[in-house]
C-alpha cells in the first residue's frame, strides 16, 4: 500500500511492445518456421514410410502448441467468469495467445485434409489413426452399386465389430451432412477462436473508451462459453489423441489433456510475462505479487494434473482389463518405462516441491525457470502420450519398443517441434506488437495494478 | 471492604472504517512499538504488512507434519502388506511395484498429519484456549465483533507513556479512547 500506483499516473494509451528488442528473435523465428514448413511440406510428400513417420510427429507437435493456446482461452475465460481482478495487468497475454489458433489451424489442415473423401485420404492419416485406414481399406471392398454402405461392412465382420459400434463417432463423414472427425477439427479450431476473438475485442474495445460494460458483457459471455470450451477441448484430445488407438478407452482421457494443457499455458504466460518484464517492460503494472499469484496457480495445477493423470492410471492398473491396460503396457514396458517413471517425478513431484517455497513464486527468475521447466515436461507427456502408437501403429516390432529408425524418428520429432516453435513464436510477437500490453481501460486495472496476495 | 487490586492493560482506542485502522496501525508500527494489536470483525487483507508483523513460523511445522504423515502411511501399508503379511490382491505384486495401491492413503494421511499439525500448532501459539482477556473489561470493546475495529497499546510495551500515548491515539484518530485495567 505504500507504493499505491494511481492509474493516472499510467500512460492513458497503454504500452506497446518495444519491437527493437525481440527483431532478432522475430527472425529466428520467421526463419525457423520458413525452414520447418519447407521440411515439412517435403516429408509430407515424400510418401511411404518417412512421410508415415513424420505424421506422428507433427501430431505431437500440434498438440503441445494446441494445449497450450487451449489454456489460455481457458484462463481468459475463468478470469473473466471468476469476476476476477487480479490478473486484469497480466489478462492481455493469453487474450493475445489465442489468436494463435489461427495459424495453428492452418499448419493443422495436412493432417487432417478436411476437404479430402475418404477414399483420397493420405496414407499416413490411415496410419496416425488406424481406424482411418481400416474404413478406408473396408470401402475400397464396397461394392460400387451400394449394396452395402461402409457402416454395414464395418458389421460384416468380426475384426471390425468395434468400430461399427463406435462409427457415430468414429467416422470421416456421414451423407455429407454429419461432419467427421476431420470437419470437427475445424469446428474445434473454430469455435475456440470464436471465443478468444470475441473476448479479445470485449477488452479492446475498452483500450479506448474505458467503459464498465465491456466487463459485464465479457462476464456473461464467458460462463455461458466455459462448458462450449470444456467440450471442445475434451472431444480435440479424445479425436487426435486417443483414436489414435481406436480399441482403448478412458473417460478420464479428455480431463487428463486439459490438465496438461491449463498448466502449461500458465507456465507460458509465466515465460511471456517474465520476458516482456526483463526487457524493460510493465513497470508499474506487474509485480512480484503478481508472480506470486500466478505461481500459485501454476502451483495448483501441477497438484491437478498429478491427480487426474494418476487417478486415470490408478483405476485402469487396478481393474486390469485387457483393453484398458494397453495404453499402459506399451508406455511401461521396454524404454517407455523410463519415461512414464519420469513424468511421475518430473512432471509432479520435483515441481510440486520446489513450488512448495514461498520465495520461488516471488523471484521473477525462479518462477521462470520452474515455468520452462514445466513446459518441457508438457512436451514430454504429449510426447508419451502420442510417440509410443507409431511403433505399434508402424509395425516396427523391434525389442526396444521405440522404432528402429530411432534417431531419424527423433530428428523428425524435433523438426516437427521446431516448425511449430517458430511459427508460433512469430505469430506472437506480431500479435504482442498489435496491441497495448496491458487493458490500459479496463476499470479494474487499479485494482489490480495494487493488488496484495 | 477494600479496593480491588488493579493492573492497566493498555489504551485502546476504537476506529469506524478499516481504512482508518488499517493506517493507524501503519503508523504505530513506524512509532516503534512492539507490544500492541488490532481487533476487527473480520481478517483485514494487507494487515499484516501495516503492523509489521515478521512472516508465521506455522509453515514449518505444518511441512514436518505432511512429511511424517506421508512417512507413516507409507511404513504402515508398505510393512503390513509387503514385509510383515504380503497379501496378494487381484494378481498386483507384493512388493515395491505396490505403491501405486498405497498412494490414496499416503495423501490422505499426509493431508491429515498436516491439518491437525496446522491447527494445534495455531492454538499454541496462539496461547488458546483462554478464559478471560483484560481487554474484555471494556464495555465498548464488544463492538469488536460488530461494526468497529480497536488497536489496543499495551502497558508493557517500553515506549508507552500515560500521557504521550493517549495523545497519540487521539492524533491517530481514535475515538473513546480508554485505559483498560484488568483485575488482579
Amino acid at each position: 500500500m505504500s507504493h499505491h500506483v494511481s492509474v493516472t499516473t499510467l500512460p492513458p494509451d497503454g504500452e506497446k511492445l518495444q519491437i527493437t528488442k525481440f527483431t532478432s528473435w522475430r527472425s529466428i523465428f520467421m526463419l525457423t518456421a520458413i525452414a520447418g514448413v519447407v521440411a515439412s511440406a517435403f516429408l509430407f510428400l515424400s510418401h511411404g514410410e518417412t512421410s508415415n513417420s513424420y505424421a506422428f510427429s507433427y501430431l505431437f507437435a500440434l498438440e503441445v502448441f494446441f494445449t497450450i493456446t487451449a489454456g489460455a482461452t481457458f484462463w481468459v475465460l475463468l478470469h473473466n467468469a471468476s469476476n476476477s481482478s487480479w490478473g486484469v495487468a497480466i489478462r492481455r497475454i493469453p487474450e493475445l495467445m489465442t489468436q494463435l489458433f489461427m495459424p495453428l489451424f492452418v499448419l493443422a489442415l495436412p493432417l487432417f485434409t478436411p476437404f479430402v473423401s475418404l477414399k483420397n485420404k493420405p496414407e499416413f492419416m490411415g496410419k496416425v489413426w488406424e481406424w482411418v485406414g481400416i474404413h478406408q481399406q473396408i470401402q475400397s471392398s464396397v461394392s460400387v452399386d451400394g449394396v452395402k454402405t461402409l457402416h454395414d461392412a464395418l458389421g460384416a465382420t468380426h475384426d471390425t465389430t468395434l468400430l461399427y459400434k463406435k462409427y457415430g463417432y468414429l467416422h470421416t463423414g456421414i451423407d455429407g451432412i454429419i461432419p467427421g472427425m476431420d470437419w470437427r477439427m475445424i469446428i474445434f479450431f473454430g469455435t475456440l477462436l470464436f471465443i478468444g476473438s470475441k473476448l479479445l475485442r470485449y477488452s479492446l474495445s475498452q483500450d479506448k473508451t474505458g467503459a464498465v460494460q465491456p466487463t459485464y458483457s465479457a462476464r456473461r459471455f464467458s460462463c455461458g462459453m466455459l462448458p462450449v470450451f470444456a467440450v471442445c477441448s475434451t472431444f480435440a484430445g479424445i479425436d487426435w489423441v486417443m483414436s489414435m488407438n481406436h480399441t482403448w478407452f478412458s473417460t478420464m482421457f479428455g480431463v487428463n489433456i486439459f490438465a496438461g494443457s491449463a498448466l502449461a499455458s500458465m507456465a507460458a504466460v509465466i515465460l511471456i510475462v517474465g520476458t516482456l518484464v526483463k526487457t524493460g517492460h510493465f513497470k508499474h503494472i506487474v509485480t512480484e505479487e503478481h508472480y506470486h499469484l500466478m505461481g500459485k496457480l501454476m502451483h495448483a495445477f501441477i497438484i491437478f494434473w498429478a491427480y487426474i493423470a494418476f487417478s486415470q492410471f490408478f483405476l485402469i492398473w487396478y481393474a486390469n482389463i485387457p483393453e484398458e491396460t494397453q495404453f499402459y503396457a506399451i508406455r511401461n514396458t521396454n524404454g517407455w518405462w523410463y519415461v512414464s517413471l519420469a513424468l511421475v517425478f518430473l512432471h509432479f513431484a520435483v515441481p510440486f516441491v520446489i513450488m512448495l517455497k514461498r520465495n520461488s513464486k516471488r523471484n521473477l527468475n525462479a518462477v521462470m525457470a520452474v515455468a520452462a521447466f514445466v513446459i518441457f515436461v508438457h512436451m514430454l507427456e504429449i510426447y508419451w502420450m502420442v510417440i509410443p502408437e507409431r511403433a505399434r501403429a508402424l509395425e516396427y516390432g523391434s525389442s526396444s519398443g521405440l522404432g528402429t529408425d530411432f534417431f531419424r524418428d527423433l530428428l523428425f520429432d524435433l523438426i516437427a517441434l521446431l516448425t511449430f516453435a517458430g511459427t508460433y513464436g512469430f505469430f506472437l510477437i506480431r500479435q504482442l506488437s498489435k496491441h497495448s500490453l496491458y487493458p490500459c481501460g479496463d476499470p479494474r486495472l487499479e485494482e489490480s495494478v495494487n493488488v496484495v496476495s | 471492604m477494600s479496593t480491588p487490586l488493579k493492573r492497566v492493560h493498555g489504551y485502546l482506542a476504537e476506529f469506524s472504517s478499516t481504512k482508518d485502522v488499517y493506517h493507524a496501525a501503519e503508523q504505530v508500527r513506524d512509532a516503534g512499538y512492539s507490544s500492541w494489536d488490532v481487533h476487527s470483525p473480520f481478517p483485514v487483507h494487507g494487515m499484516d504488512d501495516a503492523m509489521g508483523l515478521p512472516r508465521s513460523i506455522l509453515p514449518r511445522f505444518v511441512l514436518i507434519g505432511g512429511i511424517i504423515g506421508l512417512t507413516t502411511a507409507f511404513l504402515l501399508e508398505y510393512l503390513t502388506q509387503v514385509v510383515i503379511y504380503p497379501t496378494v490382491v487381484q494378481a498386483k505384486p507384493a512388493n515395491i511395484y505396490t505403491i501405486a495401491a498405497f498412494f490414496p492413503v499416503m495423501f490422505e494421511l499426509t493431508i491429515l498429519f498436516a491439518a491437525f499439525t496446522a491447527l494445534f500448532t495455531c492454538l499454541i501459539m496462539m496461547k488458546l484456549p483462554r478464559l478471560h482477556h483484560p481487554l474484555f473489561n471494556s464495555r465498548n470493546f464488544s463492538k469488536f465483533s460488530d461494526d468497529k475495529f480497536f488497536l489496543c497499546i499495551e502497558a508493557r510495551d517500553p515506549k508507552f507513556s500515560p500521557e504521550k500515548t493517549k495523545a497519540f491515539l487521539a492524533g491517530l484518530g481514535g475515538a473513546n479512547i480508554e485505559l483498560v485495567e484488568d483485575e488482579l
